[in-house]
């Protein structure tokens, strides 16, 4: 409210003070809500579509906000609009493919990554044998980036799908890892000691209690994990494959084809924010016990 | 006919930060009869969960013995169900699915026989209906009736209560206290129930041993010769508020050494 009144005010400083005290309140958020969120990304655009077409940027390469939309266009349907504005691309309609081959490698890479983070996770947290046996050397790799890991990766597995999955696995193990252990070590100890008083051997108990115990602090490490599956399969794609969003973003920007280079920024802007919101919607429904998080 | 013995136990813990222990239990001797229910009385703090965890088999003695139906005790197990305070169930589990806990991952029951058996159990507790909530859709004494009902459904002959009813208003707790001593006369079980509070000890127990503050002690052991069945109306039998008055002076001179920082 006192941001729009403030914008508001300026163009009558003298009356201000009267004026927002009579102002009903709804007037001010529906300015908040439907007109404020909108004037940075309307400039922004303005001045992009401008700079663009006057070919201000990069000697001319950087493409108007207008032509990224018509490629990103071209790339989903093969719709080619007018051949003088966006030239056509050899990657005319094939956006699916390209984010098919994507989203398999996240798939397996970030399946494979946090079924053994998890795994060991429990390990780890729940028993002090398995701590002292995964603890130290996952923490010693920890450290080491991932993008460190590709020239290995690349000798490793060669170009394709291998690569790419195996960093997505080994970046979204460790936030998975992370959270796991310690979604397990701050578990209820008291449900713990009421599941053995209630018959549960120790691996029931791992299973059926301190697992869902932990399932709020695993889920966390799912979505950041989520992320940076995104992020890697992108970096491995870059380097290691011949197909992929990543692929096209680096290989557009090889012929110079801006338009399409930032059509697959704004894919995979679309992919990460959809995969965040599929992981938080898969275990919305198993954590409705934990939001008001008493027992 | 699962009686409990325990015989010269004491019970030390780490003071953490500190290479030192701490005494919390010391030397305590109590018997508890098969299907006898015995209140354990004492001031804050002066070992009682200790002791029923004890029993209980989540906490080792430093010295003695603690025995259920001539058994020593070594670990928790379905024998001995344990009733917390703050209910303590499962939070992302149905109410039915709490109290089906038990027999499933025994493997004892399955399907429609451990179904019926949970409705069974919920009935007893009057949670029919309920089967299907979550645990933080109940109120508190509704939680404490799934506590005591996926106890029940294990049918252990020991029961272990620890301030079951502490955290619950005034008129909850008394229903629940009718409820209790209602399963109680109809299946007798082995009892013991840790409380504070004086009038829930005679009400609910055939002998309440009353804790001396640290290190905790049993310091005496009264008899409670109330008629049973009993219900909350006992609380005016002139007998009743003789006892209360005893324990009343007994509990005071502990709270006094509390307060007045004995030992430490
Ligand atoms: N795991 C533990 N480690 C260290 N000290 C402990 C531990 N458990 C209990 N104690 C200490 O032992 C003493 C007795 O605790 P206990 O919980 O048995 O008391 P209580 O009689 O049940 O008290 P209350 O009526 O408040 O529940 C306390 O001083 C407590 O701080
Ligand atoms: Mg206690």
């Amino acid at each position: 409210m006192s941001s729009a009144t403030e914008t508001a005010a300026s163009t009558g400083p003298v009356r201000a003070p009267a004026r927002t005290a009579t102002r009903p309140a709804r007037k001010g958020n529906a300015l908040r809500r439907f007109v404020l969120p909108f004037v940075v990304p309307v400039i922004v655009l303005a001045i992009w579509e401008y700079v663009g077409r006057e070919q201000l940027l990069a000697d001319g390469l950087f493409p108007a906000a207008s032509t990224c939309v018509m490629a990103l266009l071209d790339w989903l349907f093969g719709w080619q609009v007018s051949d003088a504005f966006t030239p056509s691309a050899i990657y005319s309609g094939t956006w699916l493919v390209h984010m098919g081959a994507s989203v398999f490698r996240i798939l397996i890479g970030y399946g494979i990554g946090s079924l053994l983070a998890i795994a060991l996770g429990l390990l780890s947290g729940a028993s002090s044998i398995g701590r002292s046996l995964v603890d130290p050397t996952v923490s010693a790799i920890r450290p080491i980036s991932v993008t460190g890991w590709i020239p290995l990766a690349l000798l490793l597995f060669g170009i394709g799908d291998s690569p790419a999955i195996f960093l997505t696995a080994l970046a979204t193990f460790f936030p998975v890892y992370v959270n796991t252990v310690s979604g397990v070590r701050l578990a209820d100890a008291n449900l713990v000691r009421a599941a053995a008083m209630l018959g549960a051997s120790k691996r029931k108990i791992l299973i059926r209690v301190t697992l869902p115990a932990a399932s709020p602090s695993i889920v966390t490490g799912l979505r950041v994990a989520s992320g940076i599956a995104w992020t890697t399969v992108v970096v491995a794609e870059i380097l290691g494959a011949k197909s992929g969003l990543g692929y096209v973003l680096i290989d557009s920007y090889n012929q110079f084809r801006l338009d399409y280079v930032i059509a697959a920024m704004i894919s995979l802007g679309a992919c990460g924010y959809l995969t965040d919101r599929l992981v938080q919607w898969v275990f919305a429904d198993s954590l409705r016990w934990s939001v008001r998080g008493d027992s | 006919m699962a009686g409990i013995v325990l015989d010269g136990i004491d019970v030390e813990f780490a003071k953490p930060g500190a290479k030192t222990t701490v005494r919390v239990l010391d030397d305590i001797n109590l018997e508890v009869a098969g299907e006898e229910f015995v209140c354990l009385l004492g001031p804050s703090g002066c070992g009682k969960s200790t002791a029923l965890n004890l029993i209980a088999g989540f906490v080792p003695p430093t010295r003695g013995q603690a025995a259920v139906d001539g058994r020593p005790v070594t670990g928790p197990g379905p024998d001995r169900g344990v009733v917390f305070q703050d209910a303590n169930i499962f939070p992302w589990m149905t109410v039915a699915k709490n109290v089906a806990f038990g027999p499933s991952v025994q493997g004892r029951l399955s399907g429609r026989e451990l179904d019926e058996r949970v409705s069974h159990y919920l009935d007893r507790v009057g949670l029919a209906g309920f089967g299907d909530h979550l645990p933080h859709e109940l109120s508190g004494g509704m939680r404490q009736r799934v506590g005591l009902a996926r106890v029940l459904v294990n049918d252990p002959p020991v029961l272990l209560m620890d301030e079951p009813f502490g955290a619950l208003d005034a008129q909850t707790r008394i229903t629940m206290q009718e409820l209790l001593l209602e399963l109680w006369d109809r299946d007798r079980k082995t009892v013991l129930f840790v409380t504070h509070d004086i009038d829930e000890a005679l009400l609910l127990g055939d002998r309440v041993a009353v804790m001396s503050a640290r290190p905790g002690r049993i310091k005496t052991v009264l008899d409670v010769p109330l008629p049973r069945p009993r219900s909350y109306d006992a609380m005016a039998d002139p007998a009743f508020v003789e006892l209360k008055n005893r324990l009343f002076h007994e509990l005071r001179d502990e709270e006094r050494h509390v307060h007045t920082g004995e030992g430490e």
